[in-house]
This record gives C-alpha cells, structure tokens and sequence, in this order.
C-alpha cells in the first residue's frame, strides 16, 4: 500500500494552482475604485450583471460553507499530514 | 479635489491592490445584505425592507441592485417604496404598497358574485347584459340577490356559444359572459377576492412569479375583452334581441330536460346550439379594442 505524505505547503500549493476568481463586479472596482465610496457613474447593465453574478456567487459560497460545516468525517487511509499526525 | 476624498479614493485604490479585499469590496458594494439571508427570508419587524431585500435579491436583482445603490445614498423609505412597487409592477405584477410582499405575490380578482347586490351598485353598466337571463334587482335594500342555478347554466352555455363564433365582437361577448358567470379558465377572472384569499398566496419563486406574470397578464386581456364585448352588446339591439332569443330556447330545453339543482350539470347543456345570426344593423363589428390581447392569448382563434 502507498501512502501519500502531504503537508500544509503541499495544500497550499494545490490552492493556489486554482485559477483566479473573475468577477465582473471585481474588474468594475479595479477599473473605478471610487464606486466604493458609491461615487463613480457605472451603466446600469453593468451593475445588474455583477450584481447579479455576485448574489448567485455569495449564494454558492454559503451552500458551501453549509455543506462544510456539515461534513462527516472522513478517514484518510492513504495520506499522512504531517503536521497533523499523531 | 479636497484632502478628505482624495484620502478616500487612496483607500478605495489600495482595497482594489489586494485580491481578497477586493473580493471583500465587491461583496459589500454590490450584495452588502448577502448574509442576512442566509437562512432563508427572515421578516425582522425593525426593518420593513428586510423582506423586500431578500425578494428583490433573489427575483429580481436589477430592482435589488437599485434599491441596494439608493440605500447607500440614504433615499427614505417613501422613496424605495415607490421605486420598487414601481419596477415590481413595470414587470407584469402591479404592486402599490411593499408591505404587502411578505404574504406573497399580490394578485387582485375580477370575479364575480351575482348574488351581491354591490355588485349591481357598483357595476350598473353590465345590467343590460344580465337582464335578459332574468336577474331581477329588488329596488328596495337587500343582503342577498336570488340567483337560479339555471341562469348560471344559461350563462355559461351562453359563453361557450359565443366563443365558438368567428366574429370577433361576438368572442368579446363571450368573454363578457365568461367573466359574469366564472367559466373564463383564468382563475383572477373567475375567483372572487374572498375566493382568492382562501387559496395558498403564490410564493415569490421564479415558476411562481412567471405563472402569476402570465395569469395577470391574461386576466388584464380577458377583462379587456369583456368590456369591449359590453360596450358592443349594450349598442347592438339586434344582438340583445338575438340573445334574449337564444336564452329563451335554452330556458324551453332545460325544462324539457329536468331540473337543474346542480351546478355542474350545466354542461350536459353543452350541446345545445344557438343561433346568432341577426339581419344585418349596419352596426360597426369590428371588435373594439384589445387586439394586441387576442393576438397574444393562447386560446385566441
């Protein structure tokens, strides 16, 4: 049987190979960061689709952290952890 | 450029340099209430938009995001109320006051009850139309007007007949009668307001607000129809004489056929066949008014 040593670099590194999150609501702050003080003039499609992006993207990030919070545990058999090994 | 907004645009620069207050940001400027439904609709009695937020947020964020833009500008409740009833309404479910939101998808009924002499005081136009079935209004006050249950068999045939005509106007007639005796198939027509509210409100779902867009938009067409069909038979004597003709033979063929203590026996009066053919009035049959309805309803010929 193999077993797979990862350590909490490894995790890192494994989050951070996932692509950058875009959403249009971020680009339209990079572009006019006074929109968050609520003073910059933005077309009102713009801000539907972002907000409309970000309220179906706040809503799968709660269903996840619902999910999480949830979650039975699950036995690793083929993967130590190092720095949570016993 | 004062010292203090530039200040301000500095921070809002920096908060954009960094991905994760930038996430943060764009959660706060564009869905500052995403926490607060987490749970599902929570009606907190110290804020009256509570409810309204979380709808408009998840039926109709373009509303959400406006109403969210004139918040953060400090607009008083008056003003959201009004912005949001109106843009709730411009989208096919007319609302005039946000309170109501909570109990569901507002829906307001034609129906009607024959039996109510309000009815008469209030719509005294559609009497001419209900005259010929034998309806007799007491001139003395009243709590209850006697309604047979034949003359709600007549009606309904009555309705059936003229929808199955070719003639425009005579459709229009015959949703006059589908409304004044509860048989048009759109339940805002037929329900009275007490019938409606014994009924399970709509919730604010999608597939709930797209079947009450669709319903209202129906029942706006249909009531449309029938006012038109009014104005038609109230200024065609020929076609009241054809009516009152036509109500007469169905009278003889319900005699013929026994009693009718049950409503729903009205359709084994279906069959009956009525003639609507009059010498011609010279009378204008164009339809009058609601051709962009019948263009549009399903059951439209």
């Amino acid at each position: 049987m193999t077993v797979n040593s990862t350590g909490l670099d490894d995790l890192r590194e494994c989050i951070l190979t996932t692509a950058p999150l875009k959403l249009k609501g971020m680009e339209l702050l990079r572009e006019q960061p006074r929109l968050i003080a609520g003073y910059a003039s933005v077309p009102r499609t713009q801000i539907v689709e972002a907000v409309t992006e970000i309220v179906a993207y706040t809503g799968r990030c709660a269903a996840a952290a619902r999910s999480l919070a949830s979650l039975a545990p699950v036995p690793l058999i083929n993967a130590v952890v190092w720095e949570f090994g016993i | 450029m004062n010292q203090l907004t530039d200040m301000c645009d500095q921070l809002a620069v920096a908060l954009t340099d960094d991905p994760l207050l930038l996430l943060a940001s764009t959660v706060a400027t564009f869905d500052p209430y995403w926490s607060k439904f987490d749970e599902g609709y929570n009606d907190d009695e110290d804020n009256p938009l509570h409810i309204v937020l979380a709808v408009t947020r998840s039926a109709f964020p373009d509303i959400y995001a406006e109403a969210v833009e004139r918040m953060r500008a400090n607009a008083p409740y008056q003003d959201l109320d009004r912005l949001i009833c109106k843009a709730i309404t411009a989208k096919g479910i007319p609302m005039d006051n946000l309170e109501t939101m909570s109990w569901g998808i507002p829906l307001v009924s034609f129906g009607v009850d024959l039996e109510d002499p309000e009815f008469y005081a209030v719509h005294s136009a559609v009497l001419p139309a209900l005259v010929p079935f034998g309806i007799e209004i007491p001139e003395s006050e009243t709590y209850s007007i006697d309604v047979p249950e034949c003359l709600y068999a007549a009606g309904r045939a009555v309705a059936a007949s003229l929808h199955a005509q070719d003639d425009p106007a005579l459709k229009q007639v015959g949703w006059l009668y589908a409304w004044l005796f509860g048989c048009s198939g759109d339940s805002l027509v037929d329900l009275t307001i007490d019938e409606l509210y014994e009924l399970q409100p709509l919730s604010w779902s999608p597939d709930d607000i797209a079947f009450a867009v669709e319903m209202i938009e129906e029942a706006d067409g249909i009531m449309s129809d029938a006012m038109a069909g009014l104005k038609y038979l109230t200024a065609s004597p020929d076609l009241l004489a054809t009516l009152e003709r036509n109500i007469a033979h169905l009278y003889r063929e319900f005699k013929k056929k026994g009693k009718l203590d049950d409503q729903r026996e009205h359709r084994r009066y279906d069959h009956i066949r009525l003639d609507w053919s009059r010498p011609d009035s010279g009378a204008d049959r164009t339809t009058i008014a609601g051709a962009e309805f019948l263009q549009l309803r399903r059951d439209a010929a």
